[in-house]
């Protein structure tokens, strides 16, 4: 991904919430190890909007998600989400990832409050919303493990619910 | 020793990177860490060396052997210049005893401490690591 520019122009009532100045960073793995998968990209996305980012395989746009989680840090440029710059683990963003990473050793409620429990906030106050954020996409028995041999019949809605259990306002 | 270390960085490597990832994303901004860190937070306690054994299997003697002034190994050297052969089978069998012991020991603490998945995939990579 090179010298991307989206800006999906935000009105001025409804500013740039999340803000990628310039952003680049290489390929820390894969076949070409130190290739520079992002190369001064900029992006604007305004608050309370959908943005989707498209491409081939391998160019880049897991990267740049990870780079506005601050999962990945970049190598140059700025990244800004809610006015402020991201330069450790940013609060305000829920990733999902490729695959669902779930514990299988753990209940569907325990990995959807899993940040929680990394952020050592008091789970207690977030499982009523992890249960009805589970309600929503159709898991009610949340207590029952996952075993391990139908993790691909979980599909994406424990992972989906991990990431908005904080109810960040970037997902 | 060396087979915990190695087995450490061995379970350390194997961390998948999403983890990893996962980790980082959901880490308080307050326990922010240095961009370079290795697998830190809740990602290296996921894994855990598959060298639970090697320890204590009686291979600690060796060390005993090469430099110590004390301990079973250092009387297993003594009693072996000595010609005692009554004395040296009863530190062997003394060995094997401790080391039956020492398994079983951390055989329970692991399944008091270690999730049922992680103990399977633990005993998997054991068998494929003798096989």
């Amino acid at each position: 991904m090179k010298a991307v520019s989206v800006r999906p122009a935000p009105s001025p009532a409804s500013p740039c919430f999340v803000e990628l100045n310039a952003v680049s960073r290489g390929t820390s793995c894969g076949p070409a190890p130190n290739l520079l998968a992002l190369d001064g990209v900029d992006c604007a996305v305004a608050e309370s909007s959908f943005c989707s980012i498209v491409g081939p395989s391998g160019c880049g746009k897991s990267t740049l998600l990870m780079i506005t989680g601050r999962a990945l840090p970049p190598q140059r440029g700025q990244v800004a989400v809610a006015g402020r710059p991201v330069d450790g683990p940013c609060p305000d963003v829920g990733m999902v990832f490729q695959r669902d990473l779930l514990l299988e050793w753990r209940t569907v409620l325990d990995n959807v409050l899993l940040p929680i429990e990394v952020k050592r906030l008091r789970k207690a106050d977030f499982v009523e919303r992890a249960k009805s954020l589970l309600g929503l996409s159709g898991w009610a028995g949340s207590r029952i493990p996952i075993p391990a041999s139908s993790r691909s019949a979980c599909g994406s809605a424990p992972p989906l619910c991990r990431a908005l259990i904080h109810d960040p306002p970037c997902c | 020793m060396f087979p915990i270390v190695i087995n450490t960085v061995v379970g350390m490597a194997q961390t998948p990177e999403e983890m990893i990832h996962l980790m980082r994303s959901s880490e308080r901004p307050a326990r922010r860490s240095s961009s370079s860190a290795a697998p830190r937070g809740g990602a290296a306690h996921l894994r855990r060396p598959q060298g639970r054994h090697h320890a204590l299997d009686g291979r600690a003697v060796v060390g005993e052997f090469i430099a110590s002034s004390s301990g079973l190994g250092n009387f297993l050297l003594i009693a072996n210049n000595a010609f005692d052969s009554p004395l040296l089978f009863a530190i062997v069998i003394l060995l094997s005893l401790l080391s039956v012991a020492l398994f079983y020991a951390i055989e329970i603490l692991e399944a008091l401490v270690l999730p049922r998945p992680l103990r399977r995939k633990a005993l998997d990579f054991e068998l494929a690591a003798r096989a």
